[in-house]
């Protein structure tokens, strides 16, 4: 009996106490019947009374005490106390709605309407791009999405913009998509990034993060991907400083050309307005005489700043093809779609720079580097690769030209590609262009001759009579004179994408030469002819074949055969 | 006289339309490779040129491709046999020696074998080895750009160049023969005439065992 009795009380009075407390409680009904206006109440799970918690029964006190949002929120509270937002005594209404927490109360903009942020550079660019907190907050991850969209219908494949199938579209893989949208979608095309940042709004402090962090160390903005062309997804990575362009901090700007001659800041910067020509003019006149009866100087088309950026690390003579033509393509945009005349358009600007032809009065070297495939793409080698091969201080110049005549000789080229194979591995190959060595300031010459293949295409090409081997040097690239025949002692697959220029085919010098020659001087050239055998091969044996069919045919009008 | 019927219609005319492209691309082919000879005006001219050649002699080798399989010839005209390795010496002699001591040729063409073994050598080769390479490799400088990852498994552009143009030197070489060759019927003319009316006529007055 006595247990029947426990029985009851735990069966049925138990659940009846636990419940009393609930049984009292204030419901949400109840308290919309008064607060109508929050109908639309929305705060997940979350009751009236979980915040206000002095109500314990109805009609309540009518002054209630103020809720505690860090009762449930006490980490982004304390973040948000040590914001600037939060020592300016700012509380969380004040930003956000606290009964409809879908929607915000107020935006950045909403106390911060007139920023213009004047000193901001490329204002536009970042103010419509990214979010108010991307500069002003805590990132904690981001990154960029790139999404091309074409017309309908087509479909791309990635193995033909992922030319070399690693995963990863590096800066020469990029120019190819983007010569290839210019040749095929010419106006029909869209690329759109979208800077996305993970970021704490509770977090904003009074100045906003360095420039730094995205443009230098690349903390945020770091990581690129190519998400989808047409309707193809792609999903590849690509080189985020396409995007994000490298800008030096002040430490950096020291080791810009003009950092090291110690030029100061208020040299150049007079006020906030933009840098003009005459700043320029005023230590470098000579090249500004020339320049300004140019159609570009005289049309005021390009200020010197527009193409010599100050800032930038590299000195013009260390950028390659495609940083050279990035130079041209910032006003000259549709260059793909102007020069379409060109057999595989995409292709030449991928080795030749605009000044090449529009500028016939700079001199023209054909350069040869060595370069391998690396995690982020087909690279030119580092001076730190170098420091395989001999101690820091050595000059480069040492490891390829060791006779020391200036000039490399097609062996001396052939010992250290075998070498750096040796430390480096079989990626290392040797990667060509043909560069401006000489640079004449007059860059809007479009005659008839340029336009002819021959110009390039021939033994008379300008840049045979100048070519240089580029090495890595501790101070930027160091250039070291080269013979014609250079490419001629080393496998052929070494240089991958160098041909169909006038250095591979048989000419007539070099069947006199061949002849002339004697003892050794005949088999260094022997080793020089490198590709051309074959058309010496091949023309040899014609000739021999129509001997051969000129006496068998005399043989058989002889005997009336 | 009896009239030996040797070449089919399509065959004929393939065969001439063929004879065309490939003169046409050896010679633009020459002023890729010597720039200086401006045979067809400008570069981009013979560049085009010999692009656009090349597509049409590569329909030209896929129409020979279906017609020898589809009719069997490829088997019976072209594929050399142990016997035919055989008869190889005494036909290379008569080619050399024998023809000029007045000797007569120890093949005669019929229509159910239209080739001697050199012949069937060197056309067999040039079909099923030189030309497939000569024109895979058009195919892939047709646009360097698109086909770039194949290029580079081959080894690059310099590669693909020098295997182009070697085969083409072969293509050059056999031409020379080829066209010589053509001269040794029972006239100079024979042959020609025979590839443009389909049969040749061979003297009634002495019988020739058939050499099958």
């Amino acid at each position: 009996m006595k247990s029947a009795s426990i029985y009851l009380f735990l069966g049925v009075l138990g659940p009846l106490i636990v419940a009393l407390p609930l049984w009292g409680a204030v419901k949400v009904s109840d308290c919309l019947d008064c607060h109508g206006d929050y109908k639309n109440y929305k705060h997940g799970s979350v009751s009236c009374t979980d915040c206000h918690t002095d109500i314990a029964e109805l009609p309540h006190k009518e002054k209630l005490k103020r809720p505690v949002c860090q009762s449930c929120h006490n980490e982004s509270h304390a973040v948000f106390l040590k914001s600037v937002h939060g020592k300016k005594g700012m509380q969380c209404k004040d930003c956000h709605a606290v009964h409809d927490v879908t929607k915000e109360r107020k935006y950045c903009a909403s106390c911060h309407p007139g920023v213009t942020h004047k000193s901001l550079p490329a204002r536009e660019k970042h103010l419509t791009e990214l979010q108010c907190t991307s500069c002003h907050s805590m990132v904690s991850g981001s990154g960029i999405d790139i999404a091309i969209t074409i017309p309908p219908g087509i479909k791309t494949k990635k193995e033909n913009f992922d030319r070399n199938s690693d995963g990863r579209i590096d800066a020469k893989e990029w120019s190819f998509v983007e010569a290839y949208l210019e040749q095929n979608f010419k106006g029909h095309y869209r690329v759109t990034k979208r800077f996305t940042a993970k970021t704490d709004v509770h977090a904003v402090a009074s100045k906003s993060v360095s420039c730094d962090q995205c443009h230098v160390d690349r903390k945020v903005f770091g990581r690129a991907q190519l998400v989808k062309i047409g309707t193809v997804p792609y999903g590849l990575a690509i080189d985020a400083a396409l995007f994000v362009p490298e800008i030096p901090s002040i430490p950096r700007y020291r080791e810009t050309i003009h950092g090291k001659k110690r030029v100061r800041c208020a040299d150049c910067h007079v006020g906030q307005e933009k840098v003009s020509d005459a700043v320029c003019t005023s230590c470098h006149p000579e090249l500004f005489t020339l320049y300004k009866h140019t159609p570009h100087g005289t049309k005021n088309a390009a200020l010197c700043t527009d193409c010599h950026n100050p800032h930038e690390i590299k000195g013009y003579k260390q950028l390659n093809i495609q940083e050279r033509v990035a130079k041209c393509a910032r006003c000259h945009k549709d260059y793909v779609r102007k020069h379409l005349w060109l057999p595989n358009t995409a292709l030449h600007f991928a080795y030749l720079e605009c000044t090449t032809c529009h500028s016939p009065d700079s001199q023209k070297s054909m350069i040869f580097g060595f370069a391998r495939k690396t995690p982020r793409g087909e690279l030119p080698l580092a001076y730190d690769d170098m420091r395989h091969l001999a101690p820091a201080g050595t000059d480069v110049r040492g490891l390829i030209d060791r006779n020391s005549d200036n000039i490399v000789s097609s062996q001396e080229l052939a010992d250290l590609f075998l070498n750096l194979r040796q430390k480096l591995g079989k990626d290392v190959h040797i990667d060509g262009s043909i560069l401006v060595t000489k640079v004449y300031h007059n860059f809007t010459v479009t005659r008839h001759h340029e336009k002819e293949c021959t110009a390039c295409h021939s033994k008379d090409a300008p840049f045979y009579d100048s070519m240089y081997i580029v090495l890595p040097g501790a101070d930027g690239n160091v250039y070291i004179p080269a013979k014609d025949t250079v490419l001629s002692a080393l496998p052929l697959a070494t240089a991958i994408n160098m041909t169909l220029l006038g250095e591979e085919k048989i000419r007539p010098d070099d069947i006199r030469k061949l002849f002339k020659a004697s003892g050794e001087e005949r088999l260094a050239f022997v080793r020089e002819l490198g590709l051309r055998w074959i058309d010496f091969a091949g023309l040899s044996l014609a000739l021999l074949l129509v001997a051969g069919v000129a006496v068998h045919a005399v043989l058989r009008k002889v005997t009336k055969r | 006289m009896t009239r030996v019927r040797l070449h089919t219609l399509p065959i004929r005319v393939w065969h001439w339309v063929n004879a065309f492209l490939i003169v046409f691309l050896v010679l633009t082919g020459v002023q890729l490779r010597a720039p200086e000879l401006r045979l067809f005006g400008n570069y981009a001219n013979a560049v085009w040129l010999h692009k656009y050649a090349g597509f049409a002699a590569t329909g030209s080798f896929v129409f020979w491709v279906a017609y020898v399989l589809s009719t069997g010839a490829l088997w019976r005209h072209y594929l050399l046999r142990p016997s035919d390795v055989k008869r190889m010496p005494k036909q290379a002699a008569f080619y050399g020696f024998t023809l000029f001591r007045g000797a007569e040729n120890p093949f005669k063409p019929s229509p159910a074998n239209k080739f001697n073994a050199m012949q069937k050598l060197a056309y067999f080769s040039m079909m099923t080895v030189v030309t497939p390479v000569v024109v895979i490799t058009g195919i892939l400088f047709s646009d360097i750009l698109y086909f770039h990852t194949y290029i580079e498994a081959i080894g690059g552009l310099r590669v693909l160049d020098a295997i182009h143009v070697v085969a083409a030197y072969f293509f050059l070489l056999y031409l020379l023969v080829h066209l010589y060759m053509a001269t040794m019927g029972h006239t100079i003319f024979d042959h020609f005439k025979a590839m443009i009316v389909g049969y040749e006529e061979e003297p009634d007055v002495e019988k020739h065992p058939d050499p099958q």
